[in-house]
């Protein structure tokens, strides 16, 4: 048992059934999400959300996955539903038509995003790109990848408690809902909860010796980082505003996460058992993400 | 406990108080506890008591995740760590979660053991030496390579156990560990734990319920009392510190309390030769005065999800009146079995018949079930809410969901929230929602979970009233004591087949797979359980 381990790492650095390395496929589903956000033409939107779909049913076939991708599909439906009836009350009525057009491409802009992450959700499971959080990250990455574990834990407890809701008998209206949204909100937070504390307890967060200041300037570079992608993305989605500050504040977010980097690398301590490697198959990914993000900006 | 080295202190709490901050009632109040290196000490307490909290105090998991004031002292190794984040004490303390599998962080078990020493900064061949060295030590070699999402519970257990040591940590916490597993499974991770303290000088602090398999095993006990007071005893003083509580009786002891025996034992060996030493009058179970009617008839039954067959050709009968027990290792198809028979769940061939005739689809008035976490029915604000919207549902007076909850679980402020009762109450306020449905049928799926040695005994009581209401009940569940408690008769599944079906006497005896305390204890073909002992 103990004999082969040490020359089973080397050789076979995690080949634990060939999977891409998680980070791959989320960058892939990033890209792809951003080549959604640059076109509104409802045909290419609808072609975009059916290679996704076709992704995942291609790639995974396990009964989870199968359920996830539903409950996606049925939050992509319900995006564009609500846009197009948004639309239909408060639109203008004498060019109803154009309204209700605008509103289904919007609509469908958004699910081709929410399909796009469905892809990256369903191929590698959001708690796996915890490992592979830069140092210097830290606290913003926890936080992120707990919120993003929200996610598979909340489609997990919203089954749950959905069968359990019906063993209960029928209520109506707001009580339907609540009897569901309360306790899968307690319970999905509780279960963060849970993996954040059980991260902690196992030395998560832990970093060498930094000067105050140190600190203070990594905490707000990451910050401003955080801060800067989110508006860039906001700005970038919402459209209307010049085209160059999305791009300037995509950039300017870099900047700051590599001063973050920088500032809490020399204290950096973390070691690994099998050192990331990225294969073949990854760049190939990797380039294919780049290619879709290509078109996305020259289209 | 090691006697070659000097006894060294692992852990030293000095008047540790804790509060979570609000009502000024403090959990923990002037606190003083004391464990050497390679001790393995109990934590036991009533449900509610502050057992966890204390627990999670040790390394900092309390305040710094739940909230909450501290002060005092905790010394580990003697350096004073009170305030320490939980990651600042990762290299000295181990913890492991009552649900292992919410707390994994990796994919394969390789990764999920190397994770802390990652964390930790551990060097690359010395982590691979530890890997190993911890997955022979722990009979987990043969796992490393695989998914977590693969391994039954004990080894997910054994898994959790092996990553909270694995960077060398002398002090390991665990919550509850077995209160998920079956009983074999159960056995092996505390005797897995006894083997850390002795082999590896560990110094183990244990939260438990189910404490009766646990006193055998452990050198020090430590009670927490409710009312923010902590004693602690050496393993051979136990009996008068601990059972003076009776939420805190487990079989053995109730046994010798009953019979009068001075000191209490606690270890089986002890009761086996007190027992054999006397005689003692004792009657055995009455053959079952069940009515013979046939109350649910579940017919060839079959579950599916994809490839895995979860419940396979199940058939048996449930009787009016009657209390069914359904035991069986984890994973053997017992929720999956329940929740087909309550017409919710999957079912692939089969069905559920009641008396009446009708196959069982939706006439929810005539069974009901109580799911494992039974508080994901309630989502209201207030008990008071909960009982009247049962009663909204159920289309009931006004008042009738309130008058069942009170006569199962007592007089309770209808004011609190559902969410502060305590395990046993939230189980009683489910169960009279459920049960107001006027169900002839009832099914619950692991109630015991979390629940003292108290609360158990009211729900035993609570279930034997609504048989003597000519109600059936079926009870999934791993509490082998339990079980004993209450059962009229007894089914075993295993790898979704019914495997065994007769008389408590004969699956819990002294010659079972799961013998009740009792019946070890007293090595008779047909006693198995305290109560039919006379005084």
């Amino acid at each position: 048992m103990s004999t082969n381990s040490v020359t089973n790492l080397e050789d076979a650095p995690s080949t634990h059934r060939r999977e891409l390395h998680p980070v791959s496929w989320w960058v892939f589903g990033l890209a792809a999400a951003f080549l959604a956000t640059t076109t509104t033409s409802p045909l290419q939107l609808l072609l975009h959300c059916l290679v996704c779909v076709a992704l995942v049913l291609l790639l995974k076939r396990s009964v989870k996955a199968l359920v996830q991708l539903r409950l996606f599909l049925l939050l992509a439906a319900a995006v564009v539903l609500i846009r197009v009836l948004f639309r239909i009350i408060f639109g203008n009525e004498a060019n109803l038509w154009a309204d209700v057009e605008a509103g289904a491409a919007d609509g469908l802009r958004l699910a081709a995003i929410i399909l796009s992450i469905a892809v990256a959700n369903a191929m590698a499971n959001p708690r796996r790109l915890l490992k592979h959080t830069p140092g210097a990250l830290y606290e913003i990455a926890a936080s992120i990848s707990v919120a993003l574990n929200l996610v598979p834990e909340l489609i997990a407890s919203l089954q749950r408690v959905r069968r359990a809701s019906l063993i209960r008998g029928r209520s109506k209206g707001l009580r339907a809902l609540k009897s569901i949204v309360i306790p899968v909100l307690e319970d999905s937070l509780e279960r963060s909860m849970q993996l954040a504390a059980s991260m902690s307890a196992r030395g998560f967060g832990r970093r060498g010796a930094l000067t105050n200041r140190q600190v203070l300037l990594a905490r707000a570079s990451s910050f401003a980082s955080l801060l800067s992608i989110i508006l860039g993305t906001f700005y970038l989605l919402s459209g209307g505003v010049s085209s160059w500050l999305p791009v300037a504040l995509v950039l300017a977010s870099f900047g700051f996460a590599f001063v973050a980097i920088r500032t809490t690398s020399a204290a950096a301590f973390r070691t690994r058992l099998v050192p990331t490697k990225f294969r073949t198959a990854d760049y190939l990914l990797f380039a294919l993400s780049l290619a879709l993000v290509t078109i996305g900006v020259t289209l | 406990m090691n006697t070659d080295r000097p006894t060294q202190t692992a852990v030293e709490i000095r008047g540790l108080s804790f509060d979570y901050g609000n009502d000024d009632r403090k959990v923990l109040s002037r606190v003083n506890l004391s464990f050497a290196a390679g001790e393995f000490a109990l934590i036991c307490g009533a449900t509610g008591s502050g057992k966890s909290t204390l627990l999670r105090t040790i390394n900092g998991l309390s305040p710094h995740f739940s909230g909450g004031n501290i002060t005092g002292s905790i010394k580990i190794f003697g350096e004073e760590k009170l305030g320490s984040m939980p990651h600042e004490l990762a290299d000295l303390v181990g913890y492991v979660n009552q649900n292992s599998e919410f707390g994994f962080v990796a994919e394969t078990v390789e990764e999920e053991l190397a994770f802390g020493m990652e964390q930790l900064g551990v060097p690359r061949e010395e982590m691979v030496r530890r890997v190993d060295e911890l997955a022979s030590t722990l009979e987990i070699g043969h796992l490393k390579p695989k998914l977590l999402t693969e391994l039954s519970g004990g080894q997910q257990q054994r898994v959790a156990i092996a990553s909270a040591i694995a960077a060398g940590q002398r002090v390991l916490l665990l919550d509850e560990p077995t209160s998920a597993l079956d009983p074999a499974a159960a056995h092996e991770t505390l005797s897995l734990l006894k083997r850390l303290t002795r082999d590896l000088g560990v110094t183990v602090l244990l939260v438990e319920h189910r404490i009766e398999r646990v006193l055998e095993l452990v050198d020090s006990v430590c009670v927490v009392h409710g009312d923010s007071t902590v004693s602690q005893a050496a393993a051979s003083e136990i009996a008068s510190v601990l059972f003076r509580d009776h939420r805190m009786t487990p079989p053995i002891v109730e046994l010798g309390q009953k019979l009068g025996w001075n000191p209490l034992p606690i270890r089986l060996a002890d009761a086996q030769a007190r027992w054999s030493s006397g005689a003692s009058n004792w009657s055995p179970i009455e053959a079952s005065v069940l009515s013979g009617e046939v109350a649910l008839a579940v017919k060839d039954l079959t579950v599916q999800y994809g490839q895995l067959t979860a419940c396979d050709n199940v058939s048996f009968e449930l009787q009016r009146g009657e209390i069914l027990g359904l035991m069986g290792p984890n994973g053997s198809g017992k929720s999956s079995l329940i929740w087909a028979m309550s017409g919710f769940g999957n079912r692939a061939a089969g069905e559920a018949r009641l008396a009446a005739g009708e196959p069982k689809t939706e006439g929810k008035e005539s069974m009901c079930l109580v799911p494992q976490q039974a508080n994901d029915l309630l989502f209201l604000a207030s008990v008071s809410e909960e009982l009247a919207e049962s009663d909204r549902r159920s289309a009931e007076a006004p008042g009738t969901t309130a008058k069942l909850f009170a006569r199962l679980a007592g007089r309770i402020d209808p004011a609190l929230h559902p969410r502060d009762l305590s395990a046993g109450q939230q189980l009683a306020l489910v169960l009279a929602i459920q049960l107001v449905r006027r169900a002839d049928v009832v099914l619950l799926d692991e109630p015991t979970r979390g629940l003292d040695y108290e609360s158990k005994r009211r729900l035993a009581s609570q279930l034997r009233e609504l048989t003597s209401e000519g109600k059936s009940v079926l009870v999934a569940s791993h509490d082998v004591e339990f079980m004993a408690q209450i059962a009229d008769r007894l089914i075993r599944l295993e790898d979704g087949r019914l495997v065994e079906t007769g008389l408590p006497t004969e699956l819990l005896g002294p010659f079972s797979k799961n013998p009740s305390q009792v019946a070890l204890v007293c090595q008779s073909a047909r006693l198995i359980r305290a109560e039919q002992v006379m005084p």
